[in-house]
């Protein structure tokens, strides 16, 4: 017997299935999911993230989860070799996502150009102990390109110790699947490129986390300029990749989150480089369509497939 | 300047309900045959920390960046069925 429910959260569409156990899980699921929400989100002023953003400089104590959220996102800089960091916000106000991204395009952004953020780099001078934060002054925190993985593994632990025998957490498309699936097999995922209706690839695992990272979605237009959410915090800009798509499997939904970033950050040249030694495996599509793979993503596949390439829209521009 | 075309397409939290209803509703012809383990591995992976030269690291030490290494356990593969439960479309 599955539970499931497509809603709103993060910003996101989010999708949860619950298998088997007591009645009531699916509600379980979606609490948490709002109650990470109102922690983390840094558009919400009440929010924990919000709190440390207000007093950079200052030891803040701040909950389990977000400080658990705050080691991951250290961590997932090492990981990344810096292609993620989570003080990279003035970078991303600077690029005019100083709102949640429904609101982009209601009024004028900042101008870029004037750099009205002044917040710099630091995420090597964090301080963490126990549950108390300290940012360094200057910078802020960016939960951005972890949090909605990181919440789907907390989503989907706290369902299975509930007493659930599978479930799949998806928000915005960062997946973590646990246990067995609706039909006592596995889960599997379907990974989609903006350009196609049909999937470019059609994953299968029982226990592990998908997540999906494009240029191609979340853009505005800030004074007169197309821009994208994903900052390179190597240049504090919205990257000039020439990859349009990145999708990470792995074992945890925040470090998949994360490697696709740093994937698609990569560019085509070398996209897995960074995934030596992680167990990781991924895709990518670049901007003339092509779909290139690890070798070892034909473990997911199983009967399924992959595609080789995908049809760019007439007029897209290159 | 790019211009991402604007197409016409179900809503995706929508999509996938809809291929969910159909994995539901065909799950013993298209699951149970093939959703065969294959008992990939499930394996710690430990990565080497990597250095980051972005910035100056005037600032106090810092006890989390005596990290040494970060683990990230691989995901467990199963042949994946045609219909799926989600969609990955990317953010």
């Amino acid at each position: 017997m599955a539970a499931e429910s497509s809603f709103r959260a993060m910003g996101s569409d989010c999708h949860i299935i619950v298998v088997g156990g007591p009645p009531g899980l699916l509600d379980v699921a979606l609490h948490r999911v709002d109650d990470l929400e109102q922690r983390w989100s840094r558009f919400i002023p009440t929010s924990e993230v919000s709190r440390l953003n207000e007093h950079p400089g200052v030891p803040m104590r701040v909950s389990a989860d977000t400080a658990e959220l705050v080691r991951r996102a250290l961590e997932a800089w090492h990981l990344s070799g810096g292609s993620y960091d989570p003080t990279v916000l003035g970078a991303v106000l600077r690029a005019g996502y100083d709102r949640s991204f429904e609101k982009l395009g209601e009024e004028p952004g900042p101008d870029p150009a004037l750099g009205t953020s002044p917040l710099q780099l630091g995420a090597a001078r964090i301080e963490i102990t126990g549950e108390t934060v300290r940012l360094p002054a200057g910078t802020g925190f960016d939960p951005g390109g972890i949090g909605k993985g990181l919440a789907a593994d907390l989503v989907a632990e706290d369902v299975m110790a509930a007493g659930a025998e599978g479930v799949c957490v998806n928000l915005g498309g960062d997946v973590r699947v646990r246990g067995v699936g609706p039909a006592d097999g596995g889960w599997t995922v379907a990974v989609e490129h903006p350009w196609s209706d049909e999937p470019i690839a059609v994953l299968g695992l029982t226990d592990g986390a998908v997540a999906t990272s494009t240029t191609l979605r979340r853009q505005w237009v800030s004074n007169g300029e197309q821009r994208h959410h994903l900052i390179d915090p190597a240049t504090g800009l919205p990257s000039d990749t020439d990859l349009t798509l990145a999708t990470v499997v792995t074992g945890q939904g925040w470090v998949a989150e994360v490697l696709a970033k740093a994937v698609l950050l990569r560019g085509a040249a070398h996209p897995f480089d960074l995934l030596g030694g992680t167990g990781a495996q991924a895709l990518v599509v670049d901007r003339a369509g092509a779909v290139t793979t690890t070798p070892g993503l034909n473990e997911f596949l199983g009967e399924a497939y992959h595609r080789t390439s995908i049809e760019q829209p007439r007029g897209h521009a290159t | 300047m790019e211009h991402t075309p604007r197409r016409r397409r179900p809503h995706p939290a929508h999509r996938a309900r809809l291929i969910t209803g159909v994995a539901s509703a065909t799950a013993a012809l298209t699951l149970t045959g093939s959703m065969a383990l294959l008992a990939a591995t499930t394996s710690q992976a430990a990565v080497s920390t990597t250095q980051v030269d972005t910035e100056s690291d005037d600032g106090p030490v810092v006890a989390t960046r005596a990290t040494t290494a970060v683990t990230a356990s691989t995901a467990t593969a199963t042949r994946a069925a045609t219909v799926a439960h989600t969609i990955s479309h990317g953010s």
